[in-house]
Order: C-alpha cells, then structure tokens, then sequence
C-alpha cells in the first residue's frame, strides 16, 4: 500500500526510463529462456515485458480515464484488490519482497512456461523466469528453500551435475522437483529429464543464435506480444493419427488434411496505443485442398466494398467470399449424410439443381453487410444494408435476376404470415424508381418508423436494405485488386456512443415500454450503457496473409490510448 | 391457342398433368402477356408452395425428446464455449487492471462524475489473514482466490453489461405467425461446426493437461 503514495515524479522518472531503455533491450531476455526451450514442446507461453508495458499503461490517458470511471473505481475498492494487498505483507515477512519487486525485478522481463505432451501422466514442463537482477532472484530463491525447509514441506536440496552444469532437486514427502539457477536466469522442472534436456539445449545452441521459436513467433507476428501462446501442432501429430484409426475416425482423416498442412499456431496480445489480439498460422498453403486454397487466398484480398461502407457504421462487414470454395470447406468438416442434405438444402434455397455448379460460381466474391445510425435523428431502428456482388450470365440464364425471383418469393412468404397477424395493418408491396433503378419495397404502419424493407439489383449487386434510400444511396465500387491486410469486420463504439447519446429520449421510452421499465430505470440503463461504451472507440478483425503465414487480428482501439 | 384453353392448360400443370399440347401452350404464352403473367404468377406460387412445409403427421414423441434433448446439449455446450471465451477474455482484462492498480504512483481516483456502470463494493479495506500464521502455500491460496473471484464477478458484470445494450439495438418487429419454412442450411452448418470444434478437442484436452502441469509441477511448490 506504501508504494501508492510515492511521489509522481519519481515514477515518472522510473517509467520514462523503462521506456528508453526498452528498445535496447528488445527481444533478449526472451530468448535467454527460449534456448532451453525444445523444438518439440506442444505449448509455449510467452510472457515478456511486463514491466514496461505496464510502466507505459500505468501512465496512460486510457488508465487515468479508467481510475476516474465509476467502474474503476469499484475495481479499486473491490474487496479482492484489497485481498490482494493484504497478502504483500505476507510476501514481505516471507521472501522480502512486495508485489513491485515481484513485478519489476523477477517477472518484468520475461517468463516462459513450456508443455510437452506425453503418454497419459508423463506430461512434461518447464518454467523459466528471466529476472531483471540474479542476486534478487538468487535471495528469492534461497529464501523460498529456506522457508519450506522451516515448514517441513522440503525434506532437502540435493546439488546434482548435468554434463558439468550444477542444478539442484528439491527434495518433498511425495515428489521432487529440479532447478538450475544461473545469474538472473531460473529453469524449473517437475521432470529431471526435462530440466536435463534444456541444459543440453542451451549448451549445444550457438552463441547469439536467435531461437527457433523466436524465429516462429516473429514469422507469425507474435515476437513483441506481452502474451504469446505458442501450439506446435507437430507434437500433437500421433494422437491424431491414432484417432484417426480407430472406427468412427474417418471424419478426422479429412481434419487431418488440414492439421498437417499447419507448422504452427500462436495466440499472441499486445498492448501498443492499441490492444491486439492475434491468432497467427504458419504453414503451406499448397497443402490443403483446393477448395481452401481458393477460399483462403481470396479472403485475404480487400473487399471493394469498404470504400462504399460509412465511415461512421455502427457494424460493418466486408469480405471477399468464393461461395463455391466456402461450401466445398464446409462439406469436409461434414460426414457424407450432411454434405448432402447440404447440397440438397442449398438447391432448395436457391431454387437449382445445382446451386453449387450454377449458382455459386457467379455469386460474389465481394459481400457486405452494415448497420449505420439513421440519417433521421427521430427514427431509433439502425440503417441496414446487405450487398452481394453477382456476375451475370451463364449459358444464357441471369444468375442475378433468379436470385431477385427467390428474394421475391420469400419475400411474398413473409407478407402473407405477416398480413395474417395484422390484417388492420397490412405489409403493402411497392417500387420506386431511383435513378432509372426499380426498387421494390414493403411498408406498413405495424414496422418500427424508418423501416421499409428493400430489395433490387443495382449495378451487379444484389442489394437488401431497410429502405429504399439506402439502395439509392449506393454507388457500386469499381473492382480493385488492392492487397494487404483484409479489413474483415468494424464495430465504431465511438458511433454507438453517438447513435444512443442522440435518441436518448427515444431509446428510454421504447425501454420502458419494450422492457416494461420505469423512467428513472430506464434513463439508468441508458447511463449504464453509455458508461460501458466509453472505453472503447473501436474494433477491427483484419486478416493479413503472406507466403507461409496467415494471421488473423483483432484490434481493439481505446477511446484514449494505451500509451501516451 | 386461346386464352381460356392456354388457362385451362396451366391449371393441369398446376395439378401435375404434362400439357396436352406443350409446342401450342409455349407459343401462345410467347403472343399474350396477359396469359404469360399469369403463367409466371402460378410459376412463382407453386415454387412458393415448394418451400411450405408438405403436411405430415405429428413426428414421433421420442424422436422429438431426442432432438430436443440433442438441442438442449448442443446449447449448453455453445454458452459454455461462450463462457469460456467471455471468462477468458475478461480475465485477461481483469490480470492487466489488477496489476495496474498494483502498480506504484497510480492516480488517486477521485469520485465518479458520470453514470456509473458498476456499483461499488461498500465493504471496507481489511486484512483477510493473519500474518503471524499464513503459510506461502496460503498466501498464494488467497491471491489465486483474489484474482478468480475478481474475474467470475467482472465476467459477469459484463455480460450483464453487454445485455442492456442489446435491447436498445434489437428492433421491435412484430412476432410472425408462422414458422420459418425457408430451407436455409443451418442444420449442417452447424454440423461443420461442430466438426471444427471435434477436430480441436485434443488441443483443447492437452491445453487443460498442460495447465493441470503448471499447477501440479511448477506453481504446488507455492
């Protein structure tokens, strides 16, 4: 607790420096631990810069809005966080250090926990610890053994040599564990074998040479990440195969196609101005079936479509889908029953004998999906559009206008349920022409204001959108072929935050008559969720493929930054 | 071919008859508008008319139990995932913020000015062992306790969070009658699905092997 009254210059000066000194450092005391580490681990997870990345978020604009809010607050009072704090007495009196010595001087660096899959029960880890000062590390130690060795839960510390490196086995009632401790460096096994083999790791590994899975990580983008969780799937290889040949394994057969196609996997979180949460994959692409490869490659390019979405959307999705491709993935994760119910179904939905051959070849690749506020501040339902690019003609017959035929059909399905409920109100059909373009709508006065379902074909696409404007408003992007990280999906919280904060009144009374709510109940959940909003502006999924490698990323951008 | 016949004519293929004279029905459909709209008309209705579901008995009692009981699991397994992932993500959130309010020369809070989002916990400050007695293994217990109940209460403040907003941006459409009758495939896309997260299971099994580890081998000694 003393620690928080400490003077803000001081801080100042230790997190200006954490950040000076952090580009210098870079990646080394990563890859001090990951030279021990073997090739053939299942997992590996990463944890490195902890005390500079939260030097530089604890001085954040994003973390002084977060002390200031309500929420903060609550978290700070929470009795946990006070739980917590009691239990650095404990620390203190025991090891002679707080959680700050703990944070900065043992696992600020880097920490690495690895996982190497055996037969049931010979499960094999090791952890790392890369601290920023040996001697504190060494007492940490020492007082941790010495600390046991009083409670009796140590029996003894035998010293033992591996090829001439001393490491120690902790002798306990029912089990023993292994360490080696070199300068600020900590290895620690459950498995002797395990400790062993990473000693002969790091003897053997050049000086100076980078680790191989510090080469994977930064294939994958995951090397600067605060957290990275590496899979080797590899390792998990025999247990597949063996699956695999059991009765019922034949699903996996075709999963496997895919499986070895992968070299690796990471799940990695870094905290830059942004927050990033990646999933990378490494592997060759000329190894999965055709229908992935095709799949895969397109929606890694940029839809067009993202030059026609609002800059201001609520919700938006682009993408570059080969539909033929999609359900061709699809069918190998089916068994042969429902690969052709799939079929069958898509035939029915598309009204073919052969959606897959002749339809879907010539539907997309570019789709799209938005939510916008209304232009009009009193209507409270969001703006929606749904585009799909069709190419037209095939041996004569209009894909596009056949599609328009099963819109119309449904759409005829649905008047009639609906002028069943509310025949007083009934759905009436009706076109305008905007810009020589016919639009067929619905209207009736049970549909929320602003909501007159839309439908047409405009310049190649065919479009549904809540009204007839919004198919008005569209303007068909010409084809591009733009690469490079793939926008998939936007969510704008900082247009949410807008679009609620404008129909305040509006939302409050369709809450308290939808939700059966009081006003003050109402204006309450309002506040609440204008509250919750204020933290984030927005979020993007990007897909970003190169040769070898794909990763998916999903950037969460702060309404104030992570750093300053 | 006139009109009345040609009618007559569509009316036997709208009741599965092949049209006596199918070259005399399609050139006169080609000549008259009128009959071709309407041709086109009863096209639409019978393709309509395709998509309803056929009449059929009432499907067998046990058949029904077991895919509402298949229905069922299939749910739970979905929020369960969806926990997971929510747990996990709110967690990761939940080690940054704790280790932040742990962080030296942290900003004072002050009051909140604006709407508050969570209620805060009116118990005061206390210590929660006794010094004299805890063991490491104890201390490390309780912090371990700290940090799970800390995120379990945040997972769920913000799911149910992340429920209020939904009603705001749900619109109020009319209930329909009737039940959707378009035969969109999400039956089998969920079966993919599913074929994805079975081809993941022994990740996932020696991901909870490899965390059992962690706790057992490396962090027991704690």
């Amino acid at each position: 607790m003393g620690a928080f009254v400490r003077p803000r210059l001081t801080v100042g000066i230790v997190v200006l420096t954490a950040l000076l000194a952090a580009p210098l450092r870079a990646a080394a005391p990563r890859d001090e631990l990951l030279r021990f580490v073997p090739p053939d681990i299942g997992f590996c997870v990463v944890l490195q810069g902890l005390r500079d990345t939260g030097a530089a978020l604890s001085s954040s604009p994003f973390m002084e809005q977060f002390h200031q809010s309500a929420a903060g607050k609550a978290l700070q009072d929470s009795k946990e966080v006070h739980k917590l704090l009691g239990i650095e007495e404990d620390l203190k009196k025991n090891f002679g250090i707080g959680w700050d010595d703990l944070r900065n001087d043992i696992l600020g660096d880097a920490v690495v926990f690895a996982y190497r899959p055996g037969k049931s029960g010979e499960d094999q880890g090791l952890m790392l610890i890369r601290a920023r000062d040996g001697k504190v590390l060494s007492d940490l130690v020492n007082r941790f053994n010495k600390q046991q060795m009083t409670d009796r839960k140590l029996k003894e510390i035998k010293e033992l040599r591996h090829k001439g490196v001393v490491y120690f086995a902790r002798v306990e009632e029912e089990t023993t564990t292994y360490y080696h401790l070199r300068g600020p460096v900590l290895v620690f096994s459950g498995q002797e074998e395990m400790l062993q083999r990473a000693l002969d790791l790091d003897r053997d590994a050049p000086p100076g040479a980078e680790p191989l899975l510090t080469t994977w990580l930064r294939e994958l983008g995951a090397d600067r990440a605060l957290l990275a969780v590496y899979l080797n799937p590899r390792a998990l290889d025999a247990e597949y195969a063996a699956k695999a040949a059991r009765p019922g394994g034949e699903f996996l057969k075709t999963f496997l196609v895919y499986w070895k196609a992968i070299d690796g996997m990471a799940l990695s979180l870094t905290l830059d101005r942004d927050a990033t949460l990646a999933v990378g994959v490494r592997g060759r692409a000329e190894a999965l079936p055709a229908p992935a490869q095709k799949l895969f490659g397109e929606l890694a390019k940029p839809s067009d479509l993202w030059r026609q979405c609002p800059d201001n959307a609520l919700l938006a999705i682009c993408a570059r889908i080969d539909f033929a491709a999609l359900v061709g993935v699809l069918g190998d994760f089916l068994d042969p029953d429902n690969r052709q119910k799939l079929s069958q179904d898509l035939n029915r939905f598309l009204d073919s004998e052969n959606a897959a051959k002749r339809v879907l070849p010539f539907v997309g690749p570019d789709v799209a999906l938005w939510l916008a506020a209304p232009t009009d501040a009193t209507h409270l339902i969001p703006e929606a559009l749904f585009a799909l690019r069709t190419r037209v003609v095939e041996k004569g017959d209009r894909v596009d206008e056949a599609l328009l035929d099963r819109i119309k059909v449904f759409a005829e399905l649905a008047k009639l349920g609906f002028n069943q409920r509310f025949p007083d109100k009934p759905l009436v059909k009706d076109t305008v022409t905007i810009d020589k373009q016919e639009v067929k709508f619905f209207r009736s006065e049970a549909l929320p204001v602003g909501l007159r379902p839309a439908f047409a074909l405009k310049d190649g696409f065919l479009m549904l959108a809540g009204t007839p404007d919004l198919v008005g408003r569209f303007v068909a992007p010409p084809p591009s072929s733009a690469e490079g990280p793939a926008p998939l999906l936007r969510v704008s919280f900082k247009a949410w935050r807008s679009y609620v904060e404008a129909r305040r009144v509006g939302l409050t009374k369709m809450l308290v008559e939808k939700e059966k709510l009081t006003q003050d109940e109402a204006a309450e959940r309002i506040d609440d969720v204008l509250a919750a909003l204020a933290f984030v502006d927005r979020l993007d999924v990007r897909l970003q493929a190169g040769k070898g490698h794909a990763v998916v990323s999903i950037v969460v951008q702060t309404a104030r930054p992570l750093r300053k | 071919m006139n009109c009345d016949a040609c009618q007559e004519q569509l009316h036997q293929t709208l009741d599965g008859t092949d049209p006596a004279d199918r070259g005399a029905l399609d050139q006169h459909l080609a000549a008259c508008a009128d009959c071709r709209a309407y041709h086109d008309a009863a096209r639409r209705m019978q393709t309509g008319l395709h998509l309803l579901r056929p009449p059929a008995p009432p499907a067998g009692l046990s058949a029904r139990l077991v895919a509402a009981l298949l229905e069922d699991r299939r749910r739970a397994r979905s929020r369960a995932r969806l926990r997971l992932v929510v747990g996990l993500a709110v967690a990761a959130c939940v080690a940054v913020a704790v280790s932040l309010y742990l962080w030296p020369g942290r900003p004072a809070a002050p009051a909140p000015k604006g709407p508050q989002m969570v209620k805060p916990t009116p118990e005061p400050p206390k210590r929660v062992l006794d010094s004299a007695n805890a063991t490491p293994r104890q201390s490390m217990e309780t912090a371990v306790e700290a940090v799970a109940s800390l995120t379990s209460r945040t997972t769920t403040q913000t799911v149910q969070q992340t429920k209020k907003l939904i009603p705001l941006v749900e619109p109020t459409l009319p209930e329909l009658p009737w039940e959707p009758t378009v035969p969109v495939p999400t039956v089998t896309l969920r079966a993919a699905g599913q074929g994805v997260t079975e081809g993941f299971e022994p990740v996932a099994q020696h991901a909870r092997r490899a965390v059992g580890l962690i706790r057992r081998d490396l962090l027991s000694d704690f």
